[in-house]
């Protein structure tokens, strides 16, 4: 019972989305003020949202530019293959609550 | 607003790229070779164009692959076609918002495609300046970026992209 108990206590967590990441990587060709009119555009950054996320992708060789469930990220990742970025999908840090 | 930036000229009729004759005519053929590349799935700029979703699952990558190549190659054919069709003609038409983000982009494919040839990749992220291939590849990238900040000036405007 008391298992059951436990259980139920985290049911809203466990049944909460796992977060996915969309991973954005640096690219050889992609202009720096594309990729960020891109991640204003689309993910509807601010500006200095934009421009931080897209420096950090080219600084650090890769940055998350979103966390959503498994569906809403592979849509992403298909919106910045559109747009000629190299993005990727992966499970999220469940942990951080991101 | 009547505002030139680059190499677009931004005004109420829409977004207009300013070419001389023979950029036209480099532009609509490159554009219609962007045409067949697209076309060709074994051509290896495809891996460019459609990196694996999932780096560490084959798999989950290809069946990502399956879903989503289709729907976006025919956007990026349809773009190349509008680059091979718009850009000929003289005087150069004014674009619509929608049809100046779809050459955006279909340059940035082109980009791509010339990225391929000349061997640019992370480990070699410079183009070789002595490759005629790579005068090309600037240039593209000056006609992309003049797009980008039209886009950017024109969406701020209109509301479509907030401010700051």
């Amino acid at each position: 019972m008391t298992d059951t108990q436990q259980l139920l206590d985290r049911a809203p967590a466990a049944l909460a989305e796992t977060p996915w990441e969309v991973v954005v990587w640096d690219d050889p060709v992609n202009l720096m003020s594309y990729v960020s009119f891109v991640f204003r555009s689309h993910f509807g950054m601010s500006t200095e949202q934009a421009e931080e996320r897209m420096l950090a992708v080219h600084n650090e060789g890769s940055a998350v530019v979103a966390r959503a469930g498994r569906e809403a990220a592979e849509m992403h990742v298909q919106a910045m293959h559109g747009f000629g970025l190299w993005a990727t999908v992966r499970a999220g840090d469940a942990g951080t609550g991101a | 607003m009547s505002v030139s930036i680059g190499a677009v000229h931004l005004d109420h009729n829409g977004f207009t790229l300013l070419l001389e004759e023979h950029e036209r005519a480099i532009l609509s053929d490159l554009a219609t070779q962007l045409i067949e590349v697209l076309e060709d799935p074994t051509d290896p700029v495809a891996e460019r164009l459609y990196p694996d979703a999932y780096p560490e699952d084959a798999e989950a990558s290809a069946e990502f692959r399956r879903l989503t190549r289709g729907d976006l190659d025919d956007a990026r054919i349809h773009g190349a076609r509008l680059l091979a069709d718009t850009i000929p003609a003289d005087p150069a038409p004014a674009l619509s918002r929608a049809d100046a983000e779809t050459v955006m982009r279909a340059l940035g494919d082109l980009r791509q495609v010339l990225a391929e040839r000349l061997s640019i990749t992370t480990q070699t992220p410079e183009a070789d300046p002595d490759e005629p291939l790579t005068g090309l590849y600037d240039w593209l990238g000056y006609l992309q970026e003049s797009l980008v900040l039209a886009l950017v000036r024109g969406d701020e405007e209109s509301g479509r992209l907030a401010k700051g």
